[in-house]
């Protein structure tokens, strides 16, 4: 924990998650959105935002909150926000923190339920979090005010995956400044529970069965409407937390590629992805991995032996409850798949999607294609899978023209 | 649409759709896309795409050309006949008769108008086909001829 605290501006920096860095150059990158940002940003600087806290709330002074204070002071020393920082503490029972940039100061507002529920540490986390939003210049884009005005609503997928992804930058900022993956996680339980829960430490993994059954549940419901949040699901970002804990340092990815997955989950499947961003390596996101994986299984044993590179796509995809080895080890793999694909659409309680059928199909031609042909016996099995998915066989027809006209490209 | 680029994106899901759908689609010279049906007694009826706004988001009207009409004087479509395809509205299902306006012509077409974010490849393939063969009747029983 103390090598931790060490920690410079650079690493916090270099912290950041890239999905939120690429979403980001994308927004900023739209015409439309920077001319309405312009106007907000001058709205911005006649904010009456600091006023509302000095007649409202308290603010953190070593006099009236002595250890909020020492925290706030020892956080501000290690980030060069470029203006004044103030803190707040406003009369609120849930656990709650937001920062906002002023013209000339950033603002944080912390509720006296985070004060009195959470430990210095934990409290730690909860404002290195809300600075990062400020280092990051995630406040310099007013989301709530662009995602409200019906002009945007075209683009409101875009600037909420965008929030998600930032809220996740945040979150490792607020773990770096705390120095512990359980005080992070407890201090995100305690958020979610509202409890005091005196002198528990809470593990990632004390949770993460949690995490794997709401996954569960988005999978057979589609996540139709989740996209819309402007926060990823708790249990999301404490198993985030972890991918980013456990991958950290030079050579490391941060975890970004497994948090990509995680938080398509969240993902509006209309959204199209900017040319800014990575592509996903499963091609439709976590809520189909499903389908990804034992229709990929299906079609890449239809000649016998799962080639090494299906098999490497295969074990980036994560189904709760589902072992690669085990289920390769088992007799009868290519009809057990077939079932298990069939049981994916049949478990599933919202109809398929044009755009998560397109995504299905697109994924598995390409598990057909990995070396170079498609087989007759995997043509069959991709008409097979797609007649499960309702397709015509024409359907496939074209998809395989489509992709084999791509790959000429 | 509001622009280009947004008309676009809309044609580019339509045809992700329409190749869920089996349908294969094709750029004509106007640079249109354009997919052709195969209808009974070796008739063929060509259906457009056109991306529009709704009030519920994008959206895309197919439609396909049943008889045109030079302008002019004497020209134009009669009152009988239009009072005729208001009568065939009435009846059809899902599709609809109307009168698209060009340059040297008034084109009676059949069109549908569907929502982008619902549509799934069975709806669209059933739209399209009624479009074409509400077209292709009212074509056959005004001209005789095939021409679209």
């Amino acid at each position: 924990m103390m090598q931790m605290k060490q920690a410079d501006l650079s690493a916090l920096v270099s912290a950041r998650f890239r999905g939120d860095v690429e979403l980001f150059t994308t927004i900023q990158k739209d015409s439309d959105l920077s001319e309405e940002q312009k106007r907000l940003d001058v709205m911005r600087k006649r904010s009456r935002l600091r006023m509302r806290f000095l007649a409202t709330a308290v603010r953190v002074s070593k006099a009236l909150l002595p250890t909020v204070a020492a925290s706030v002071e020892q956080l501000a020393s290690r980030v060069d926000l470029g203006k004044p920082l103030e803190v707040f503490v406003y009369a609120e029972g849930s656990i709650n923190a937001h920062v906002a940039e002023t013209g000339s100061r950033f603002l944080v507002g912390l509720s006296s339920g985070a004060v009195q529920t959470l430990t210095s540490a934990e409290l730690e986390y909860v404002i290195g979090h809300e600075l990062a939003h400020a280092l990051y210049g995630h406040t310099e884009l007013a989301v709530g005010h662009l995602v409200e005005n019906p002009r945007f609503s075209d683009k409101s997928k875009l600037l909420r995956a965008w929030e998600r992804a930032a809220e996740i930058s945040a979150d490792r900022m607020g773990l770096l400044c705390c120095g512990d993956l359980e005080v992070a996680t407890t201090a995100l339980v305690k958020t979610l529970s509202g409890l005091p829960l005196p002198g528990v430490r809470v593990n990632p993994s004390d949770i993460s069965g949690q995490w794997d059954s709401l996954l569960e549940e988005l999978m057979d419901d589609g996540a139709a409407e989740v996209w819309e949040n402007s926060h990823p699901f708790p249990p999301l970002r404490i198993k985030a937390l972890e991918a980013y804990w456990n991958n950290r340092g030079p050579g490391s990815d941060n975890g970004d590629g497994e948090i990509r997955r995680l938080l398509s989950v969240m993902d509006s499947p209309e959204r199209s992805r900017s040319a800014d961003e990575a592509p996903l390596q499963d091609g439709g996101g976590a809520v189909l991995a499903r389908f990804m994986l034992w229709g990929g299984l299906y079609v890449g044993l239809a000649d016998g032996t799962l080639a090494p590179a299906a098999r490497t796509r295969l074990e980036a995809l994560t189904v709760p409850g589902v072992n690669l080895e085990t289920t390769l080890a088992a007799a009868n793999v290519s009809p057990a798949a077939l079932e298990q694909f069939k049981a994916a659409r049949a478990t599933r309680r919202v109809k398929l999607k044009a755009t998560e059928l397109s995504a299905i199909m697109k994924q598995l031609i390409s598990f057909a294609t990995l070396d170079g042909r498609i087989s007759p016996a995997e043509r069959t099995r991709l008409s097979q899978l797609a007649k499960e998915l309702g397709l015509v066989d024409q359907a496939v027809e074209l998809l395989i023209q489509q992709h084999q006209n791509g790959a000429a490209r | 649409m509001s622009t280009e680029t947004e008309g676009k994106a809309v044609l580019e899901r339509f045809i992700e759709v329409a190749t869920l759908a089996g349908i294969k689609g094709v750029y004509d010279e106007d640079g249109e896309w354009a997919a052709n049906f195969s209808l009974k007694d070796d008739r063929t009826q060509v259906v457009y795409v056109q991306p529009i706004k709704t009030p519920e988001g994008p959206g895309v009207c197919v439609f396909s050309p049943a008889a045109d009409y030079k302008k002019g004087f004497f020209g134009g479509i009669s009152g009988k006949a239009a009072i005729e395809l208001l009568r065939r509205n009435e009846n059809l299902v899902l599709t609809r008769y109307g009168l698209r306006r060009y340059k040297n012509a008034e084109v009676v077409v059949a069109s549908t108008d569907l929502l982008l974010s619902s549509l799934d490849p069975e709806e669209l393939r059933c739209a399209m086909w009624l479009t074409a063969v509400a077209a292709d009747a009212w074509e056959l029983e005004t001209t005789g001829g095939d021409e679209y």
